[in-house]
């Protein structure tokens, strides 16, 4: 075993090595700051590892090395092969009205004087749509519970449809 | 419910403590309870103000400031362009009119009193130029509201006049003491007044105007038929246990 000499070379460097000042990991060492710069190397490199605020990283690195907390979702499924699939649902559309003759702005002139409004509550909502129809039909004679049972029957079946 | 002030109000707030925490202030991940924010409470106030650099400056993780007492003032007497007296230091007597208030330390600074006279030269060959710089007075103590009627200092209070109105009137002699143009002014330095209108302000009458029509439909329903949408699938039936 001791017979070859590059073996004795190689065996005699490890215990000079281990002699010398070489540090070896401990338990002590492997949750530390330093143990995670530049990346914690049991997992791997994260994009936020090569981010601008991290040592040697920079917006554009860590865009390539995946997505980040201030990147955009993907709009689709990557697959097995990783080959990428576009979803047409997962693009935001965003439903804006014809703004003509559209007098709000978007900001508000120091000018305008203090505007006091009381809340709108469910009455409120009530009495604005509703209660009118109620009360003309009251005093119509139309509320009765035959009326009643033939709209509830009428609501029934449609709901099963 | 006072809408516009409320409003109007937050807005700076909110642009103020963003400028404060962010760059200075960020959260730590922390194993179990996951991430904490940074929440500082001591902040430290000197001339400059909280969205400038050299108030982060100040502000920094590590900086350590001498603790400073305020005295808690409720209501300001005091204002932006007052005509005031100096009680202490080398312009004691002297009457001048305030450029600007911080309220956190409860100072002040007078028009071109209570300075201080520093030589600075931009290299060693050049010859010093002395610059002029004021410094603060504090509202309690050192400064006083000068009375009209005979151009001495006195201490206010706040007052109700016949027809509602409130004003300061001076203790000793009874005069009341207008309020300066710099009372009306807001928190972001704006004077509503004397505010001219740009494009992308709402006037006072388009705000006001009441455009709503209560309807019974939900605000997606509302949006459908506002923009013509039909939407004719039946949804999957779902089940809830």
């Amino acid at each position: 075993m001791f017979a070859n000499n590059s073996f004795k070379v190689l065996f005699s460097r490890i215990v000079y090595d281990f002699l010398g000042n070489r540090s070896f990991a401990s338990s002590s060492n492997l949750f530390g700051k330093k143990a995670r710069s530049p990346y914690d190397k049991r997992f791997g490199i994260r994009p936020s590892d090569a981010g601008p605020l991290r040592p040697g990283g920079s917006k554009e690195l860590a865009s390539k090395l995946g997505r980040g907390p201030g990147m955009p979702q993907p709009v689709g499924i990557f697959d097995k092969t990783g080959k990428f699939h576009p979803i047409k649902e997962m693009i935001p559309e965003f439903v804006v009205p014809d703004l003509k003759d559209f007098k709000l702005k978007p900001y508000v002139s120091y000018r305008c004087t203090d505007i006091s409004q009381s809340e709108f509550t469910a009455k409120d909502l009530f009495d604005a749509t509703i209660a009118k129809d109620i009360l003309d039909d009251y005093t119509d004679g139309k509320i009765d519970m035959k009326t009643a049972e033939k709209k509830i029957e009428a609501l029934k079946s449609s709901v099963k449809n | 419910m006072r809408l516009t002030q409320f409003l109007l109000s937050r807005y700076f707030k909110r642009y103020v403590e963003r400028e404060m925490t962010h760059r200075t202030l960020r959260r730590q991940w922390k194993p179990i309870s996951g991430w904490k924010e940074a929440v500082k409470k001591n902040w430290h106030y000197e001339e400059h103000r909280p969205w400038t650099d050299a108030f982060r400056q100040d502000n920094q993780a590590g900086q350590w400031h001498p603790r400073v007492f305020v005295e808690p003032i409720k209501e300001w007497w005091i204002f932006k362009g007052d005509r005031v007296e100096v009680l202490t230091g080398k312009d004691k007597g002297k009457h001048g009119l305030i450029n600007s208030i911080i309220k956190e330390r409860n100072w002040v600074y007078v028009e071109g009193l209570n300075c201080e006279y520093t030589m600075r030269s931009q290299s060693p060959n050049i010859q010093p130029i002395c610059m002029k710089s004021e410094k603060p007075l504090l509202v309690t103590t050192q400064v006083k509201l000068i009375d009209p009627s005979d151009n001495k200092p006195t201490d206010i209070e706040w007052r109700f006049t016949e027809k509602g109105n409130k004003v300061r009137v001076s203790v000793r002699t009874g005069r009341i003491i207008p309020l300066p143009s710099g009372a009306k002014e807001l928190e972001d330095f704006v004077n509503p007044e004397s505010y001219t209108e740009c494009e992308k302000d709402t006037k006072d009458d388009e705000v006001k105007e009441v455009t709503f029509q209560p309807r019974l439909s939900t605000f997606e329903q509302d949006i459908m038929d506002a923009m013509g949408i039909k939407e004719n699938r039946k949804p999957t039936k779902t089940y809830w246990y």
